[in-house]
């Protein structure tokens, strides 16, 4: 599927592998245990053939962007406004940005030696078609290389007016002790299929928050792939309020010793045809890494929540401290909360654990409440924002707060 | 040793780490029986199934039964989803059937029993009167000197190879109605309680091991409970394989009665040799309403030797339906034994306010694998279960808890309460925990946590520091890790899981 002679040798030999890899997988195979709770024909079935229908939104779920000095990098309908990209080019001494486009047609672009990696640590055991898909399809994307000790904040803006696909891969290649944060707005009548690629260098802190608005009409995938080097710091926070199925898939390889990582995911489904699945494999390759995963999916009107999540320690990562959490708050009938928290263990000196609940608001809580003059409604508002505050604790930007907490009342209204 | 002294963590005494290593060694039960056997011929076809159906002059009913499960079974192929890595099993090199030559005819005394049948029960500890019964001697007395003794009363149906050897105070059962037989008696005698209960909890074609058992199953247990009886002993049944290349294939059927009440122990030893040998178990428990059963296992087939090799592979079905209203079940299972345990003891909690428990304690040392765990599957409204799952590994095992809890939409106020936790001794084991929760209901509630870790070393300094010396606080602490399980037993087996799980310990607890 080579797309265009221009293409540099490198990512032929990709697109060529991942074209075999894609022929091989048995994309609908039902027994896989990767597609447990959710089939891939609702990805990739309705990437092609359907769909979903459409709803006209009201209310206004735009982030509010005035004053910022940020960068802001866009994308429209799946094609990258090259323009965004002028402003990031000015701060050369720090940051080297290229489109997709550019790259892949550089045979010694700097992103030749790392593209793909990522992706590859984490095919084990599955081989995630719906990334090899990606690879395959897309033409767009943006390629970053954060140089030495750069502090900077990024927000990148998807938006989609014309039901078109917005199949677009990332590279973030961050190197020693910079200070990151990405902040990714996903928008509209598009429907989305994200791979990011992270390269975390020593010392290194990320934090990539990913806020998928309610007004997405179509089906969203996103795979995260992270390869971490020593003492590096990554957080990825995860917003879904769309009521669309969404798979957010975050493959975290923690390479070098003393890493710390945490996933948390905030899931907020009203209509029997959202889905809001959580696909998180963490690795733990070296001693003295730390990992938690939280997830918290608040249910109604026949919403679906999934969680697939797995710690896995070699034998060498002795010291390892993992932790996963899962909650489901079942707010009706006719919800599932479906979820799978894994432990694949094989050194001793650790500790590592997990818990999941799942359930209604607490009678005695709201009793409390309501015994405090705080009528049934209201009470209930504040226990399901009470529910998701220990996600929202994860993050220190008001903006990103105030905006996930407007979300979360619009939905409870 | 000397490798062994290298792995010594901090914080664990070398001796038990030796100790634990011992397990495999110290196994008592691995002699074998010199006995004539009558064997069917080797490998697996109709025809032996046929054969085997015949041995236990079964009506023409079960034989069809047992060829549409082979049919079946032909047509499938082994789940390859366990986290377990064992050679590829040859069925045809098997033997599907072996009966001791001497119980051809059934002896009328102890004298003409075999004397070696009689050494095997003796060294397996099983006490002298019980002998007399478990060789199927005709008119012993039941009972009657244990009253004098006031030792508690265990019945005991004795399976060796693949068939059942005898039961003992079957006449006293009966005389409150308990039907407690082996399963091949039970389908001449009972047709119609057979007829009516089995394959409906696990049908012929569940899985792959299931479906070979339903083929080629030659005994087991039956028990039925009627209805507002609490049985007023321990039920119990001992399987020994002794056969070299024979599978063991038993089917359990237990059918508690509305209102009724019974504990069934279920103990298991094999010779030590050096070839992998099968068993492929299928139990069934149908539980109507009011009733309860409390079913415990202590599973210590041979594990194989410290390098691997030999053991029994352990693949079993084991599911309780909870059919009826209040009904309630409750699986213990001490898992130290086999080189590849396969087993999933489940409940299907269909009745209203019906409960289900699951505690077990699954040790592996050496090269053993064990991937274990349960399933509740709620389906009636207010149903309740508890899962608490141990697992400890040691040596170079690999122990996975693997367990579903699933709430269907309909199954308003349940619960479900799910505990497992793993110990890691020595950095050449793995420790893995698979659960699956999948809640629909709004008014129900899961709750699941789980750990792994070493033997926390504040628990352990806190021991130090009271004067306890290393050892004794090691086996303090992994007592206490067990301890929620082995409280579940019934007090007949306890203290027998108890030295097993303090084998792990042995010479430094008592």
């Amino acid at each position: 599927m080579c797309f265009d002679n221009k293409n540099s040798y490198w990512i032929d030999s990709f697109i060529k592998k991942y074209e075999e890899s894609f022929k091989k997988v048995d994309l609908l195979d039902r027994k896989s245990e990767y597609w447990r709770f959710a089939s891939p024909s609702i990805w990739y079935d309705n990437y092609i053939n359907k769909k979903l229908p459409s709803e006209k939104q009201i209310e206004n779920f735009s982030f509010n962007y005035d004053g910022m000095t940020d960068f802001f990098i866009k994308f429209k309908d799946g094609m990258l406004d090259i323009s965004s990209l002028t402003e990031l080019n000015k701060d050369e001494k720090n940051i080297e940005v290229s489109s997709y486009k550019d790259a892949v047609t550089n045979e010694n672009h700097w992103s030749s030696k790392k593209f793909g990696l990522a992706q590859t640590n984490a095919e084990k055991p599955y081989k995630r078609p719906l990334a090899l898909f990606n690879g395959l399809d897309s033409r767009e994307g943006v390629f970053i290389k954060f140089k030495k000790g750069m502090r900077k904040k990024f927000h990148i803006i998807y938006e989609g007016n014309e039901q078109k696909k917005s199949t677009i891969r990332n590279l973030f290649d961050f190197e020693e002790d910079v200070d990151i944060t990405i902040i990714e707005h996903f928008y509209g009548d598009s429907k989305y299929n994200i791979v990011s690629e992270f390269f975390n260098d020593k010392n290194s802190k990320i934090e990539h928050i990913k806020i998928i608005n309610q007004d997405i009409t179509d089906t969203f995938i996103y795979h995260l792939f992270g390869n971490c080097q020593k003492n590096s710091n990554i957080k990825a926070i995860n917003f879904s309020f769309s009521e669309n199925p969404v798979r957010n898939e975050v493959n975290l390889h923690l390479e070098g010793p003393e890493c710390n990582a945490t996933v948390a995911s905030l899931g907020f489904g009203q209509k029997a045809t959202s889905i809001c699945d959580n696909t998180v494999f963490i690795s733990h390759q070296e001693e003295s890494s730390k990992s938690r995963q939280i997830i918290k999916n608040a249910l109604s009107g026949g919403a679906k929540a999934i969680f697939q999540g797995k710690i896995y320690v070699s034998s060498v990562a002795q010291k390892t401290d993992g932790y996963q959490m899962s909650n489901g708050l079942i707010l009706t009938d006719n919800c599932q909360f479906l979820v799978k928290p894994e432990l694949e263990i094989y050194a001793d000196d650790v500790v590592c654990s997990h818990g999941s609940i799942s359930g209604t608001l607490n009678d005695d809580h709201l009793f409390y409440l309501q015994s405090r003059g705080i009528p049934l409604l209201e009470a209930q508002k504040q226990l399901i924002q009470a529910f998701f505050a220990e996600i929202l604790n994860e993050i220190n930007d008001e903006k990103v707060i105030n905006h996930i907490q407007k979300q979360i009342s619009i939905k409870l209204a | 040793m000397s490798e062994i002294k290298l792995e010594a963590k901090e914080g664990i005494d070398q001796d038990t780490v030796e100790s634990v290593k011992l397990l495999g060694e110290k196994y008592k039960y691995g002699f074998s029986t010199d006995i004539d056997m009558d064997y069917a011929p080797k490998g697996l076809s109709e025809e032996i199934v046929k054969l085997i159906s015949e041995k236990n002059s079964e009506p023409i009913w079960m034989l069809n039964w047992r060829l549409e499960a082979y049919r079946r079974w032909i047509k499938m192929s082994e789940p390859n989803w366990p986290m377990l890595r064992y050679k590829n099993i040859d069925y045809n090199e098997q033997y599907y059937y072996a009966k001791p030559k001497s119980l051809k005819k059934r002896p009328k005394s102890l004298s003409e029993v075999e004397p070696a049948l009689l050494e095997t029960y003796a060294k397996l500890g099983i006490p002298l009167k019980e002998q007399e019964f478990l060789a199927g001697v005709v008119g012993s007395k039941d009972g009657e000197d244990r009253k004098e003794n006031n030792s508690p009363k265990v019945a005991v149906d004795a399976v060796f190879d693949s068939v059942s050897v005898g039961t003992t105070f079957k006449e006293e059962l009966e005389k409150l109605g308990i039907i407690f037989c082996s399963i091949s008696e039970a389908i001449r005698s009972h047709p119609d309680l057979v007829k009516k209960y089995i394959g409906t909890v696990v049908p012929r074609t569940d899985n792959y091991f299931a479906t070979l058992n339903s083929a080629v199953f030659s005994d087991g247990s039956f028990v039925y409970i009627p209805e507002g009886v609490r049985c007023p002993m321990e039920l119990s049944t001992y399987f020994r394989i002794n056969a070299e290349n024979t599978g063991q294939f038993e089917r359990t059927l237990i059918i508690a009665d509305k209102g009724s009440y019974v504990s069934y122990l279920e103990g298991c030893t094999a010779p030590m040799r050096d070839t992998n040998q099968l068993h492929a178990a299928v139990v069934e428990l149908v539980v109507l309403d009011d009733a309860n059963i409390k079913y415990s296992t202590v599973q210590n087939w041979y594990p194989g030797d410290e390098n691997g090799k030999g053991g029994i592979y352990n693949f079993v079905t084991k599911r309780a339906d909870c059919r009826g209203k209040n009904s309630k079940v409750m699986w213990t299972q001490i898992e130290t034994g086999s080189a590849v345990t396969w087993k999933y003891p489940s409940c299907i909690l269909r009745g209203e306010n019906s409960q289900g428990e699951f505690y077990s304690v699954a040790i592996a040392n050496n090269y053993q694998q064990a991937d274990t765990g349960t399933k509740m599957i709620h389906l009636g409204k207010g149903t309740r279960s508890r899962i608490v799952s141990k697992g400890i590994s040691a040596g170079k095992a690999q122990n996975t808890y693997r367990g579903l809890v699933n709430i269907h939409p309909k199954a308003s106020n349940s619960r479900n309460f799910t505990q497992c936790d793993s110990l890691l001794i020595g950095n050449k084991c793995g420790a893995h925990t698979v659960p699956y929760i999948e809640n629909k209901n709004n008014s129900s509630r899961t709750e699941h946590e789980a750990t792994t870790s070493k033997i926390d070393d504040d628990q352990l300094f806190y021991c130090l520091q009271r004067g306890i010396n290393e050892e004794d606080a090691v086996a303090l602490i992994i007592n206490g890790f067990c301890k929620d399980v082995l409280q579940a037993l019934p007090m007949e087996f306890a203290l027998e899981a108890q030295k097993l799980v303090a084998i792990s310990l042995e010479g430094s607890v008592g």
